[in-house]
């Protein structure tokens, strides 16, 4: 068997092969260039398996997080750190391969649509023209085509910062990023958000107790109409007298249904708690 | 707990950890030795490079049942003069006010700044008594004259 054989039956064996589905079946091309088409195309597994992989992600930071919020005893521990951190680039890398592949694809499929087009363009084949068609064969190759695609593509979309902003618009990616930058710095605004001057930043730092009772927040819930946060016993005692935002200077009227539970600020409080902590043990073992 | 325990609690830890410079705020010790929380006695120093300079000024500070939905009622000693104070004492200030510019959210820092602020900028639309809001109004200069009488009453021990 020769390595040409050996190669076609390879392709041949996987079944969820993505064969040129852009061309029709009678646009008529040569043998070499229909394997080439072959090998070019990608397995539709790849894309189902990195998608797979993002979304189990999504669900494990998920569920993390409600075990985290729904038990009221523990804190966090430096696992839940690592945790947090992994997934963070594991998702970023993850979404990194999901964007180069999705470059890949369309340069391929660029390039596909040019040989088409130029087979289509090129005149019949006879015996008059035959030394035209053999001066020809300095074109650039399929697998050149390709890669000079790829290039011009990956440099358009490094220049247009599609990627990051992939990311920034990536819900899962950018609370993960939040989760993981608070369980370092809980008392720290988040990177995002330091031009926004709604939020309750006193001294560069975000406080973690209740503007009502001034005590630490248990169950922190967020105004939707102005982003205060409050704990939920006093702001809902606070809203059956007034519906007015207790934060001075601000003049959001708001009412319970305004009000949904802040996760975050949960977290702030839990990593808080567990860095005071690990503080306290670290100084006792200094004193040892 | 009532909220109004818990957040004079907070309040009176988190002064004790770090307030202004110059200012003093304590609860009022009952008879019987125990801490009276809605009563605090609190100091407020002029600030310098003002008539009200080094002196510190007495306050007493009443805070009701209903706060912090309900502000605290804050009173200088009878007879205090500033334009807007009452003769009882009382401090007419738009953020001790229910109906005005108070918020559950307002801390006792702010509260005994904001009167420090109040010394040296009176509102004019707002007068409270007679003698001050008038001499300061028309006659500046008996206004500053009064002003340092009552710094040297309320100086600073040296």
């Amino acid at each position: 068997m020769n390595q040409e054989e050996s190669d076609e039956l390879r392709i041949e064996n996987l079944p969820e092969l993505d064969v040129t589905p852009d061309i029709s079946g009678y646009v008529p091309l040569h043998r070499d260039i229909l394997e080439d088409f072959q090998k070019t195309a990608v397995s539709k597994r790849v894309e189902k398996s990195l998608e797979e992989e993002i979304s189990y992600i999504r669900k494990a930071t998920d569920d993390h997080i409600k075990a985290i919020l729904s038990n009221q005893e523990s804190g966090l521990s430096d696992m839940d750190h690592y945790f947090f951190e992994n997934n963070l680039k594991a998702l970023e890398s993850l979404m990194r391969a999901q964007n180069d592949l999705q470059i890949w694809r369309n340069s391929v499929d660029e390039t596909k649509k040019l040989i088409v087009q130029t087979s289509f363009e090129e005149p019949d084949y006879t015996i008059e023209n035959f030394k035209d068609y053999s001066e020809k064969s300095g074109n650039p190759e399929f697998g050149d085509n390709i890669m000079s695609n790829y290039a011009v593509y990956a440099q358009l979309h490094q220049s247009e910062g599609t990627f990051s902003n992939k990311l920034k618009m990536d819900e899962t990616y950018h609370y993960l990023k939040n989760v993981a930058f608070i369980l370092a710095r809980p008392e720290d605004p988040l990177p995002d958000d330091v031009a926004d001057d709604e939020l309750a930043i006193s001294g560069g730092k975000v406080s973690l107790r209740d503007p009502l009772s001034l005590e630490y927040y248990r169950e922190p819930y967020v105004s939707l109409r102005c982003s205060h946060i409050f704990e939920k016993d006093t702001i809902y005692s606070h809203l059956s007298n007034s519906n007015l935002c207790p934060v001075s200077g601000c003049d959001a009227r708001i009412s319970r249904r305004d009000l949904k539970p802040d996760t975050i600020m949960s977290l702030r409080v839990k990593a808080f708690f567990m860095l005071e902590k690990s503080k306290n043990s670290s100084s006792n073992v200094d004193k040892l | 707990m009532s909220l109004c325990r818990t957040r004079l609690q907070e309040e009176r830890k988190q002064w004790r950890k770090d307030h202004p410079f110059g200012f003093y705020a304590k609860p009022v010790k009952a008879a019987d030795g125990s801490l009276d929380l809605t009563q605090w006695t609190a100091g407020i120093p002029g600030r310098s490079n003002t008539l009200w300079q080094g002196a510190t000024y007495p306050v007493t500070i009443y805070f009701p049942e209903e706060y912090p939905s309900k502000p605290p009622r804050v009173k200088f000693p009878a007879g205090f003069y500033h334009p807007n104070i009452y003769p009882s004492g009382t401090v007419c200030l738009s953020i001790l006010n229910e109906s005005q510019d108070w918020r559950p959210a307002i801390t006792l820092k702010q509260i005994v700044i904001g009167i420090q602020e109040l010394l040296d900028s009176p509102n004019p639309n707002s007068p409270a008594q007679e003698p001050a809001w008038k001499a300061y109004s028309k006659d500046k200069a008996a206004y500053e004259k009064k002003v340092r009488e009552q710094a040297k009453k309320y100086a600073n021990a040296m």
